[in-house]
């Protein structure tokens, strides 16, 4: 299959369920809102390392939060409930709480939840103290620009991570403005999110390697400087490939996030799209490139 | 299914819904319903001497009280699921010991109005009497959980030893608001009386304008208002017009009782300097 001329190949990324949950960080302006969000989402590029995945959503207009404030919408991931939970404590303490302004929470519905917020109430040092409305407890811990209010209890849904693609180009340049076109069609489609910086990966990665005790090593096979020396996946005149790791709320959100990924990066000096697995024998998840894009057509 | 019990015309003295769980009514048949025992001036009846009972297919169940309301006293008592709408006045103790569901009264509501009230929503268009949200006679606790919404004004004692649960008053309040409160929201958007907070452990009591201070409370600078909005913005949510004053600047906070433990607040846009 081919798109604008580019190569569409005729392979499956791999990918794995993922516990997520979805908070909606408020405060007194837009920018302060998004701060705290950008803050809580550091560094959370991969499971891998980091036990996290995360990025952001939309911003909400004061008419969409609790709070009647600017907030801003961020996404987090993690493999399972109780790290996802330990994350949440983690970053709620770390990043929001201190974050000027900022109140913080749950926007997701769910009869999965955990409570960070039971937790972090104890930064109150005993002079915190609690809201109940229509059973929804708000915490309320004394910072020193008045109050930092969030929820007791935060959603946990089933979603899907590590759906990726591999964009293959004559240049570095090139294959960049490509993956940059790629991942603002991701960010377009609601619940997706890119963890990596810039929502791009210029490290794809393989399981484990020759050392112990390494969890992942580089995928040599993307490698351009590596072409003569071990089995290439690149195509004669590719000279640097970018890829795209896209989280979901759903199977059919990443789905519809990598067709609209490969759209956008289908452009002048793009040679080949391919997907990222490991032969089909980890992930519970098979996206096949050229079904997504049938059942999601432009 | 819509239930219809309209007071007969020859109904003169105060009659007792206590033991009438009103929407276990869906389930009976309209011969059922008319021999439900009854309390009508301290006599025994059944529930047909008293109320006209009409059924009608409806598409959610609503148990609808008619006629002279005022005479009804503890309607839905106990209540903890479905609708139950008041066309009028509600005589006392409306909603008490309610745990769920819905209490919707178009006029106004007597005295002790959801009283050991511990789920559940009642609405009131008009006026509230006394100890509406209150403790029991002889109980420590008022209600613990649930909310109150008054469209009118409200009564002395409001939300008396409350230890959960949120009233909102649109109008004003008497005398005693939130006194022996344990923990808990009362907002009053008019004038909040004198003797606010006696006694209070914890909670919070807002106001729009409060007539006095005890001398138990402290001042505390201007309030942080994330929690309360979440609160005035659920409200808006639900039919309450809030002054658009009390969403631009914070109201001043006083802490206390501190003759009690101290550990609760009264947040008031205006108070005597």
């Amino acid at each position: 299959m081919h798109i604008n001329g580019v190569l569409i190949d005729d392979t499956f990324a791999e990918a794995f369920p993922m516990a997520y949950s979805k908070l909606i960080i408020t405060a007194d302006t837009p920018a302060l809102a998004r701060q705290a969000a950008q803050a809580a989402a550091g560094m959370a590029i991969s499971i891998i390392g980091c036990s996290c995945e995360s990025g952001l959503g939309e911003a909400l207009d004061p008419a969409e939060t609790p709070d009647a404030r600017p907030g801003q919408v961020l996404w987090l991931y993690s493999y399972s409930a109780e790290k996802l939970e330990e994350q949440l404590f983690f970053r709620i303490g770390q990043a929001i709480l201190p974050s000027a302004t900022s109140a913080c929470f749950n926007g997701l519905d769910s009869p999965l939840t955990c409570k960070p917020g039971a937790k972090l109430r104890y930064f109150g040092d005993g002079y915190q103290s609690s809201k109940l409305l229509e059973g929804r407890r708000f915490w309320r811990i004394p910072v020193a620009d008045g109050e930092f209010v969030l929820d007791e209890s935060f959603g946990i849904g089933d979603g899907v991570g590590g759906g990726n693609l591999l964009l293959m180009g004559t240049d570095r340049m090139t294959a960049l403005k490509a993956a940059e076109a790629a991942v603002e069609a991701i960010l377009q489609v609601p619940g997706a999110v890119a963890p990596f910086p810039g929502g791009i990966c210029r490290s794809p990665s393989k399981p484990k390697g020759k050392y112990a005790n390494v969890p992942a090593s580089t995928n040599d096979g993307f490698c351009p400087t590596l072409r003569s020396r071990v089995e290439t996946r690149l195509t004669p005149d590719a000279h640097a490939v970018y890829e795209l790791v896209i989280d979901g709320d759903s199977l059919a959100c990443v789905s519809a996030a990598m067709a609209a990924a490969i759209r956008a990066a289908c452009r002048p000096g793009i040679i080949q799209i391919t997907a990222g697995n490991y032969g089909g024998k980890w992930g519970k998840y098979h996206i096949y490139l050229h079904q997504i894009l049938q059942e999601n057509p432009a | 299914m819509r239930v219809v019990l309209e007071t007969r015309q020859d109904c003169t003295g105060p009659i007792s819904l206590k033991g009438i769980n009103l929407p276990a009514l869906f389930h009976l048949s309209q011969g059922e319903i008319w021999q439900l025992p009854l309390n009508h001036l301290s006599q025994p009846f059944v529930l047909g001497d008293v109320f006209k009972v009409d059924i009608r297919d409806s598409d959610g169940d609503e148990v609808v009280l008619r006629g002279d309301t005022r005479l009804l006293h503890y309607c839905g008592y106990g209540m903890d699921s479905g609708r139950v709408m008041v066309e009028g006045d509600a005589g006392a103790c409306a909603g008490s010991g309610m745990s769920g569901g819905e209490l919707v009264i178009e006029g106004n509501a007597g005295d002790c109005l959801g009283v050991a009230m511990s789920g559940g929503k009642i609405s009131v268009q008009g006026n509230t009497g006394d100890w509406c949200g209150a403790a029991l006679a002889g109980e420590s606790k008022g209600m613990t959980g649930g909310v109150i919404l008054t469209g009118g004004n409200a009564g002395s004692n409001l939300g008396n030893g409350m230890r959960r649960g949120l009233i909102a008053v649109a109008g004003n309040c008497k005398n005693y608001a939130g006194s022996c409160m344990l923990a808990g929201t009362i907002l009053c958007l008019g004038e909040m009386g004198a003797g606010a907070g006696v006694g209070m452990q914890r909670g919070s009591l807002v106001a729009g304008t409060i007539q006095s201070i005890l001398p138990g409370f402290s001042p505390a600078g201007l309030a942080d208002t994330g929690w309360l909005r979440l609160y005035l913005n659920w409200l808006e949510e639900n039919g309450f017009t809030m002054p658009a004053s009390w969403l631009e600047k914070p109201p001043y906070r006083f802490s206390g009782d501190h003759l009690a433990a101290g550990k609760g607040e009264i947040l008031a846009y205006e108070f005597p300097q």
